[in-house]
């Protein structure tokens, strides 16, 4: 049981971590919460008197859930609240960039953000520099870009194994070791890619191998898992496995806009996975 | 001790305490709004301090 132990000290910790950022991103717009409503303006979603009341309502929803969440008080109602905040912040920006804006996703003013780096919290980048710093920097071949894109996505991969799998007694066979193999497999060949820098035309071969072997993974799921691949669970999963990654993969390949608006999105996924998972596997007496 | 997870369907009682942290947290949030002084200011925002137009004199009232 000790396997299990640790993965209910793992939801432990996203519980807590998730909340942790809510309270963190509320104090931020708490903070100045004028410079949110101009964030939230720029999107051109939200007018009239709905804009000032949104941008003073949400810091207050996020604050109470995130606090509900860190305190393990209400977590399935708290976790379905962040879990609607964040499908909420995910359209925003899919709406902002189907607009083609480049816009800086006003989510931790508090922590500040540079909108030319991938955008993660200023204390994971501090770290990760540090950390870039501490094992040669530039001069050992090391590039700070991708050290920062590859934590995110591990923090992905984490996330959506914690998802699929869980302390309870209820079965989960296959899924989690499936998408996480197709995480991590996707991951070490964007990396190895971005890492030797193809000529254009072995670029857009390796585009066409990377979109031909998502197809072929989904066919092979079906072939070996049958009706069952069309359960949400695993849909889900692939969707949320294979889109950012591809979308990652071919934007880095093509050398194409800014990833601030995909990281932004990326980033927020990986902390709703977590959050719908608690809503339906949190604790039994909260139901 | 951590608590024992297990699927379970959210009930009514999880949608309800959901959208009492909503308006609570709303609320709570339009509140520390307003006695902040960097907080918006929704008088302004909301377009209530355009001049009302003078009230009519009532008939037989000193000009």
């Amino acid at each position: 049981m000790r396997g299990r132990s640790a993965q209910a000290w793992l939801w432990q910790a996203f519980r807590l971590a998730v909340g942790f950022l809510f309270v963190l991103a509320a104090a931020g717009k708490l903070r100045d919460p004028v410079k949110f409503m101009g964030g939230m303006d720029q999107y051109g979603l939200v007018h009239g008197p709905i804009l000032p009341l949104g941008a003073a309502a949400i810091p207050g929803i996020e604050l109470v859930a995130g606090l509900c969440l860190l305190l393990g008080w209400r977590t399935r109602a708290a976790a379905g609240v962040i879990s609607g905040l964040l499908l909420m912040f995910i359209a925003a920006m899919a709406a902002a960039m189907s607009k083609h804006l480049e816009l800086d996703c006003s989510c931790f003013d508090l922590m500040g953000s540079d909108p030319n780096a991938f955008p993660i919290p200023a204390f994971c980048d501090h770290l990760l520099t540090w950390l870039f710093q501490l094992f040669g920097g530039a001069a050992a071949g090391l590039d700070l870009g991708l050290l920062k894109m590859n934590a995110v996505l591990a923090a992905l991969a984490v996330a959506l194994h914690s998802l699929t799998t869980e302390p309870s007694t209820v079965p989960r066979p296959w899924i989690w070791r499936s998408t996480l193999a197709k995480a991590l497999a996707l991951w070490t060949a964007f990396v190895l890619l971005r890492a030797c820098e193809p000529a254009p035309w072995a670029v857009e071969w390796l585009k066409l191998l990377l979109l031909l072997s998502g197809l072929a993974w989904l066919v092979l799921d079906l072939f070996r898992h049958g009706w069952g691949t069309l359960r949400w669970g695993v849909l889900l999963g692939n969707a949320l496995i294979l889109g950012p990654l591809f979308w990652l993969a071919l934007y880095k390949l093509s050398d194409g806009p800014s990833l601030l608006g995909w990281g932004t999105i990326l980033r927020d996924v990986a902390m709703l996975l977590p959050a719908l998972w608690l809503v339906f596997y949190g604790p039994v007496d909260e139901a | 001790m951590t608590p024992s997870y297990q699927y379970r369907r959210p009930g009514l009682r999880s949608l309800g305490w959901a959208l009492a942290m909503v308006i609570g947290g709303a609320l709570l949030g339009l509140g520390l709004n307003h006695v902040s002084s960097v907080g918006i200011n929704m008088t302004i925002a909301l377009g209530l301090d355009e001049p009302s137009a003078p009230a009519a004199p009532a008939a037989g009232a000193k000009p």
